[in-house]
């Protein structure tokens, strides 16, 4: 069934990219949206009716292995498909609702593209799939950002992390001699640390760990609704799905979670940090999602992993916080044309107030997935727990508590985007209290996000030098990047230039030889041209030396 | 039937070469529209024969076919032997492809066109023997006489002592395999087939006079250090982009001459220095990657990046495994493809940033058609997965890294670095921060060259889902 729902909508992307006139725009996206909508149904039907299936198409067959590519319909899929689906069809609502997008149409289809990239990577079997919709999807993903700026260190980073995983996937090929991702867990790889270490650091690259997240960043020069959606359906998500797939090799690594503890710890507290101290909106975004990143790559990495409903049901919820961030910024500061949280006057507080409301609705339903998810609060969900309350608590107080906000009761804005937010938490909160969750799972989480809110224990932070404009701009990351990796490989090219190139071959070795053979040349004319007999004898040393060369010279 | 069609292929380029040269000169302005017209219409025959040779091939088979043998004139115990195979056959498509695409994007460089044309007609018939002999005396002369018709390419355009070190080096190789021919035939008066080398008996001290000359006669086609010098000395005098592109395909003779030679019968000594000439590959291979990184010239770069990918198809044929041919001629012809349209559009660039001169930053915004195109071709050129060079280059890679995980490594890191400064020069050339308003008359490419861009990409996409597309 997936392979049929993959390949009717590829068939109409493809049919779509036809240029046309702009005014149709809008219908055109909407017709997208209702196709994917409908093809949301056929999947959720085949999902609830267990439908199977395999399908593998030979691409290309060398001496070297056959390379197929391969679309299977099992339990496993379907539940690692849902969230994309969900989301990619949550985006596609809120680009046809959105009235500033431009290019509505074409969003709609590198949407879905997108979303068949990631399906074809969710059921790659052989290392050739898996890395070709690694890079398919962050190609795709610069026709999301939109902007040369935005994407300009996002395709430095993403292509640094494509070719780890090129070189690790190239290792366990050349060494099995196979392609199939179905012969990782069979033994223990060839150069497993090595290979193992390179995953890693790719899908830290990818996911925007610590350390490597500043070419996320970047990414808010691009519109909040492009940026927001990169997180949920491109790098970071590729690198989900990829530690999925390879955690038979990582955990081949020894230290794997010692490693993974330390990357997800550092992530947590610098998010952390970042949330609360910077005060750009896409910023903090950034950093909350680097939160919300660190979770799952903690819980896809439990020893007994099953991505199951409740996960999918946790990214999904982890993409509704960024939708809220986007309706605050839409509502806020379209209204104000500000970026900066605490800088802005004359706003409507109401949707505000009723963001927040969403925004803790959402919290507790992400404390019963969690719940339902891991059977008990581990300390890292704990840690987790407050931190995020912290830090989303902080967002609202930075916007409503704020002394240089004045709030007016302004009616013109434009409220339709927000039904569909509290239409999908609605629905989800449903299907939860109908399903009998751990609904007490949520008082806890509720009372921390209050508890934040209310009291404010770090609201000194709004007045204090942290929030000076030296320090919001301040990179640091990419200057240590610049200083340690790009300088130093730029000084390595140009003095190896100098000194290889002009300095040893041109003003040396050319030059000797020149000068050799200038004066060889100069010999021999001054030998040969006195006299006849001198020209004789040295044509006659010639012709013995060919003659003993081509007799005795190379047995001797 | 077929033998016929593979001479015609041969020799077709010769008679276009002729009809070249007795085309008129545009009143002495450079231009020339007939030579051009001339030039085009016998690729595209040539391409159309080549298209029809390998319908009737068996494509499964590594097998050499389509064998003829004539006699010699003057010695009457040898002959001439062509014949070819996938490897052959589609080497010879991509650099008529690659000629063509020379030619057409010669349309805005005026300098004596007429002659850049007919002797890279020249240069290709002679290409196309090369990869057609199968005998040792033939694939000699092939291997000599593709080189003056392109020193004489370079004479025109460079205006320097270039052109002469140019000839220097390449025929220091040609003597050395010229030594080692005489030697082979010296223990073996009758035909040699290349194929059949491994029969020749050689006792242990000329066997390794012989192969160390063929190795360094190949050696001097292909710029591993220290040898790298002439050919990046070449590329930075070079100011036609037939002329460059024509320079850069020359080192696949290299290339071809380690395929069809190496590992037929070398003697232990010899071989046993692979893993040190291979250390050399990875380490020039570094070099360049480092040099492309830290220039800021277009051209530079775009040399560096391709010096690269053939030092990484080189490894690729040292590895001790006669399994990559296929993977090695799908992503040589991708690459081909790929550096011939760089080429152009850079070239293109180049040419209109001198009418202001200062920096190419940002110029392709005001370049649609020249954006689009530039765009599309470095995204294949970088790797990713729009052509057959990515996952032919996945194949050739892993197999390196199973000969040797250290130089297999240095080969990623150096791929991944002539990515990164690719996609840094296609960043810097759409910073639209840095457009300067008086580049606003500058000249986009024209149609015929974009759609040649265009025809270009098609057919690397297509090379992408099946490699053999063309094959019906």
């Amino acid at each position: 069934m997936i392979a049929q729902i993959v390949t009717s909508l590829a068939l109409v992307c493809f049919a779509s990219l036809w240029k046309t006139k702009a005014r149709y725009d809008t219908l055109f996206s909407l017709l997208l949206t209702l196709i994917f909508a409908s093809a949301f149904g056929f999947y959720a039907d085949a999902w609830q009716s267990g439908y199977e299936s395999t399908y593998s198409i030979l691409w290309d067959s060398t001496r070297s292995g056959d390379v197929s590519l391969s679309i299977n319909s099992d339990l496993a899929v379907y539940t690692q498909v849902f969230p994309f689906f969900a989301i990619s069809l949550i985006a596609l609502f809120n680009n046809f609702l959105f009235r500033y997008e431009t290019k509505k149409k074409n969003l709609a289809v590198f949407i879905i593209l997108n979303f068949i990239s990631l399906v074809m990577l969710i059921t790659s079997q052989n290392f050739i799939q898996l890395i070709t919709f690694v890079f398919i999807i962050d190609m795709l993903s610069q026709f999301l950002i939109r902007d040369i700026n935005a994407g300009r260190r996002y395709a430095m980073y993403n292509l640094t992390a494509d070719m780890g995983l090129f070189l690790a996937f190239a290792v366990l090929r050349g060494n099995m001699l196979n392609l199939n991702l179905s012969a990782l867990g069979e033994s223990v790889v060839p150069f497993h640390n090595f290979v193992a270490v390179v995953i890693l650091l790719s899908l830290c690259i990818k996911f925007g760990f610590f350390i490597f997240h500043s070419f996320l960043l970047d990414l808010k020069s691009a519109k909040f609704h492009r940026f927001f959606l990169v997180f949920y359906l491109s790098s970071p998500m590729t690198a989900l799905i990829l530690t999925a797939k390879l955690l038979p090799v990582l955990r081949q690594f020894e230290p794997l979670y010692l490693i993974i503890n330390i990357i997800i710890a550092l992530s947590l507290i610098w998010g952390t940090i970042g949330a609360i101290l910077i005060r750009d909106l896409k910023e903090k975004t950034v950093y909350l999602n680097m939160m919300l990143f660190s979770l799952l790559f903690k819980l896809l990495t439990y020893p007994d992993f099953i991505w199951d409903e409740s996960f999918s049901c946790i990214i999904i919820a982890a993409f509704m916080f960024n939708l809220c961030l986007y309706y605050i910024h839409y509502f806020w500061f379209r209204e104000t044309n500000a970026l900066i949280v605490n800088k802005v006057h004359y706003v409507n507080p109401l949707p505000l107030y009723l963001l927040l409301a969403i925004w803790m609705a959402l919290w507790a339903v992400v404390a019963m997935l969690l719940f339902a998810y891991t059977d008990r609060y581990t300390a890292f969900i704990m840690t987790f727990m407050v931190l995020f309350s912290l830090a989303g608590a902080w967002v609202f107080i930075q916007a409503l508590q704020s002394d240089n906000i004045i709030k007016s009761l302004r009616t013109d804005y434009d409220h339709r985007p927000l039904w569909i937010l509290a239409a999908v938490l609605t629905s989800g909160m449903g299907i939860m209290f109908w399903q009998n969750l751990y609904w007490y799972a949520a008082l806890p989480a509720l009372a921390l996000f209050l508890m934040f809110f209310i009291l404010s224990p770090i609201g000194f932070i709004l007045n204090t030098n942290t929030t000076s404009l030296k320090w919001q701009h301040a990179d640091v990351f990419k200057n240590i990047y610049d200083k340690i990796l790009a300088r130093p490989l730029q000084i390595i090219g140009k003095s190896l230039t100098i000194f290889v190139d002009f300095m040893f071959f041109e003003k040396t070795l050319i030059l000797i030889i020149n000068t050799f053979s200038g004066l060889t040349v100069r010999i021999f004319r001054r030998i040969s041209r006195e006299n006849a007999l001198r020209y004789l004898l040295s044509v006659l040393i010639t012709v013995f030396l060919l003659f003993w060369f081509l007799t005795r010279g190379l047995n001797g | 039937m077929a033998e016929n069609l593979l001479l015609m292929i041969i020799f077709l380029p010769l008679f276009g070469s002729l009809f070249v040269a007795l085309s008129r000169d545009n009143n002495g302005t450079g231009i020339s529209v007939n030579a051009a017209a001339v030039a085009v219409w016998t690729l595209l025959f040539n391409i159309a024969l080549i298209l029809v040779l390998f319908s009737q091939m068996n494509t499964e088979s590594d097998n050499i076919q389509y064998v003829t043998t004539f006699k010699w004139l003057l010695p009457q115990t040898l002959s001439i032997s062509f014949g070819v195979d996938v490897f052959a056959l589609i080497m010879i498509l991509g650099i008529n492809l690659a000629l063509l695409i020379g030619i057409l994007s010669l349309r805005s460089h005026f300098k004596n066109q007429k002659f850049q044309i007919g002797f890279s007609l020249l240069f290709l018939c002679a290409y196309t023997g090369l990869f057609s002999a199968l005998d040792l005396m033939s694939f000699y002369v092939f291997f000599v006489i593709m080189i003056p018709p392109l020193f004489m390419q370079i004479g025109m355009d460079a205006d320097n002592r270039i052109p002469g070190r140019f000839l220097l080096y390449n025929f220091l190789g040609t003597f050395l395999l010229l030594f080692a021919v005489v030697m082979l035939y010296c223990s073996e008066p009758n035909n040699i087939l290349i194929a059949n080398i491994s029969d020749i008996k050689l006792d242990g001290q000329s066997g390794i006079w012989v192969w160390s000359c063929i190795f360094m006669g190949f050696m001097f086609r292909i710029p591993v250090w220290p040898f790298h010098y002439w050919i990046s000395s070449v590329n930075t005098v070079i100011r036609n982009p037939l002329t460059f592109i024509c320079a850069n395909m020359l080192p696949i003779s290299g290339l071809f001459g380690f395929l069809r030679f190496w590992p037929a019968a070398i003697p232990e000594q010899i071989s046993s220095l692979t893993p040190v000439f291979a250390i050399f590959c990875a380490a020039t291979m570094l070099y360049l990657a480092f040099r492309g990184y830290s220039l800021n010239n277009a051209r530079d770069k775009l040399f560096s990046y391709i010096f690269i990918y053939y030092l990484l198809y080189l490894l690729g044929i040292l590895a001790p495994t006669d399994i990559l041919q296929r993977n090695i001629a799908y992503s040589l012809f991708a690459f081909l493809l790929v550096f011939s349209g760089l080429s152009m559009v850079a070239f293109h660039l180049e040419k209109e940033n001198n009418k202001s001169p200062g920096s190419l930053n940002g110029i392709l915004c005001i370049l649609p058609k020249a954006s689009f195109a530039y765009s599309l071709l470095i995204s294949v050129a970088i790797g990713f997965p729009v052509s057959a060079l990515f996952w032919n280059n996945f194949i050739i890679v892993s197999q390196v890294l199973y000969t040797n995980v250290y130089i297999g490594v240095t080969a990623v890191l150096t791929l991944l670095l002539a990515a990164a400064f690719l996609l840094q020069h296609l960043y810097s050339l759409k910073d639209n921060e840095c457009m300067l308003p008086t580049k606003d008359t500058l000249r986009d490419v024209d149609n015929v060259q974009f759609g040649m861009c265009l025809a270009v990409m098609s057919i690397l996409f297509l090379s992408f889902i099946k490699p053999l597309w063309f094959v019906y």
